[in-house]
């Protein structure tokens, strides 16, 4: 069994976005621009089957819902839309008014998939749900105290607290409780009361300020919510022990995704190009893990020593640079679903990054190498 | 929480004239210096900073870095940074050392805390 499977679409240009259909025979992603491509899953690779072309400026994220089989995106061009396959077997769109004024950066579909969630540079997150009085979807928004741009949201398992990061180094945990389509939800360690929009709890990154917060998870229980940060930083907020908050600072490159893949466990990714493990302990202390992929560095005797290298320079006229890196993916990673199993207990993840490959890991071959990651 | 700087320039002089240059160190990184917001009072620190990081010698160097942890690690890179932006006299080299052995402990992240965090040295 394979440790890691590469895949490509195309032309090798960044992969924004990306994700699965409820099978996993169907992917949808995006190339940095305003295009969504929906590719299945045919003997030997992947086939083009349908290109959702509506956005006017570049698709930032894509959510397809498992049980519902709905597509939203969300693009700079200040819109969402909502695609549902017709018996036809064609997408067909619907147009969602976020009623922003700023380019729409991240979405997600609720675990009921009645509402999703649209961060946005406007400062505001929008809460959209279909009315069906009138068949349209409605945004309501949160407002306070977002100062900022909203880059991540997740959803808490009871389908109304949403965790949100945004470019004010903050996390936030609101309430998205929408009286007309869901019964009143009951207490959660983050608080009794929810009434739309209230701030359930604020996280700051950094106290000296510092670092956008890049991602958001929940883990599957909802007591936990672990970011990472540009300040090369992860962190974890307990709820049960009293929103406690444990950071850790890394000695990497940011990290620009990250999510649970079990109770103590949680998997980064980013500017080093390469998934790391973070385990996080009953206190909620977070340490670093293993990297799944050993970057060694096999060289040349020949290139190896400084006199080598200035004589090539001198033969050649330029330097010798190999700029390729010993890692699977040569670009930063920006985002990362589980491709099987779930936040609990999961089995393999898939990663998309800027040089426009999509890799599969499997966590289960890749624990025989990486004893910590046995779950 | 956000701690304003109360660095005690006093003890600190006292340290380095007997001689306790590392004890200097740790007592400044622990003092929040990269909490003063005034011009005058940032030049006052970043002169005391650099007094420090010159007294010390390279061979103490490995020492000093094992004897901190890693929030006065990622002062001491600030401040760092913040000599090379503006050199005194002679200390580029010396700056350089302490750069190589202090990434050796942190890593590239105490670099990108230097670019990232909004309270600088």
């Amino acid at each position: 069994l394979k440790m890691t499977s590469v895949h490509k679409f195309g032309q090798a240009v960044p992969i924004q976005c990306h994700s699965w259909s409820a099978e996993r025979r169907s992917l949808a992603l995006s190339h940095n621009n305003n295009t969504v491509e929906v590719y299945d899953q045919v003997s030997g690779g992947w086939k083009l089957t349908d290109k959702l072309e509506q956005h006017d400026l570049r698709v930032n994220d894509i959510d397809w819902a498992p049980n519902t089989n709905r597509i939203v995106t969300c693009s700079a061009d200040r819109n969402a839309y909502v695609w549902v396959k017709g018996p036809d077997g064609k997408w067909k769109h619907t147009l969602v008014l976020l009623r922003i004024n700023r380019a729409a950066t991240c979405v997600r579909w609720s675990p009921q998939e009645n509402k999703f969630a649209v961060g946005s540079g406007a400062r505001i997150i929008s809460i959209c749900y279909f009315d069906q009085e009138n068949d349209w979807w409605i945004a309501k928004h949160i407002r306070k105290p977002i100062r900022s741009t909203i880059t991540t949201v997740d959803w808490h398992p009871n389908n109304i607290l949403l965790a949100a990061g945004s470019t004010d180094f903050k996390v936030f945990i609101f309430s998205t409780y929408i009286k007309e389509i869901e019964p009143k939800p009951s207490a959660t360690e983050w608080g009794a009361k929810m009434p739309f929009a209230n701030l359930m709890a604020e996280f700051s990154n950094s106290p000296t300020g510092g670092g956008w917060v890049h991602a958001v998870s929940f883990n599957s229980e909802g007591t936990r919510v672990a970011w990472v940060g540009h300040d090369s930083s992860i962190a974890v907020a307990d709820a049960p022990s009293g929103m406690v908050m444990m950071k850790l600072k890394t000695s990497m490159l940011p990290l620009l995704t990250l999510t649970w893949i079990a109770p103590n466990k949680l998997l980064g990714a980013g500017h080093d190009c390469v998934p790391v493990l973070f385990h996080v302990d009953a206190s909620g202390k977070v340490s670093v893990g293993s990297q799944l992929e050993e970057l060694t560095v096999v060289e040349s005797a020949a290139s190896s020593s400084a006199m080598n290298m200035f004589r090539n320079k001198d033969r050649v006229g330029t330097e010798l640079l190999d700029n390729r890196l010993y890692s699977t993916h040569q670009n930063q990673i920006c985002s990362m679903r589980i491709y099987s199993g779930t936040k609990d207990g999961a089995t393999a993840v898939s990663t998309s990054a800027g040089d426009g490959n999509l890799v599969i890991w499997d966590l289960q071959t890749l624990a025989a190498k990486f004893n910590d990651l046995k779950l | 929480g956000d701690d304003a700087a109360i660095i005690d320039a006093n003890q600190i002089n006292s340290l380095l004239s007997s001689n306790k240059n590392v004890e200097a160190l740790k007592l400044f990184l622990s003092s929040s210096p990269t909490g003063v917001k005034d011009p005058t009072s940032k030049k006052a620190a970043r002169d005391l900073a650099f007094r420090i990081l010159m007294a010390i010698k390279t061979a103490q160097m490995d020492g000093a870095i094992s004897q901190l942890d890693q929030d006065s690690l990622d002062v001491l890179m600030k401040f760092i940074y913040a000599g090379f932006e503006s050199p005194y006299e002679g200390s580029s080299g010396h700056l350089l050392v302490w750069h190589e052995k202090v990434f050796s402990a942190t890593g590239i992240g105490s670099v990108v805390r230097v670019l990232a965090d909004k309270r600088k040295a």
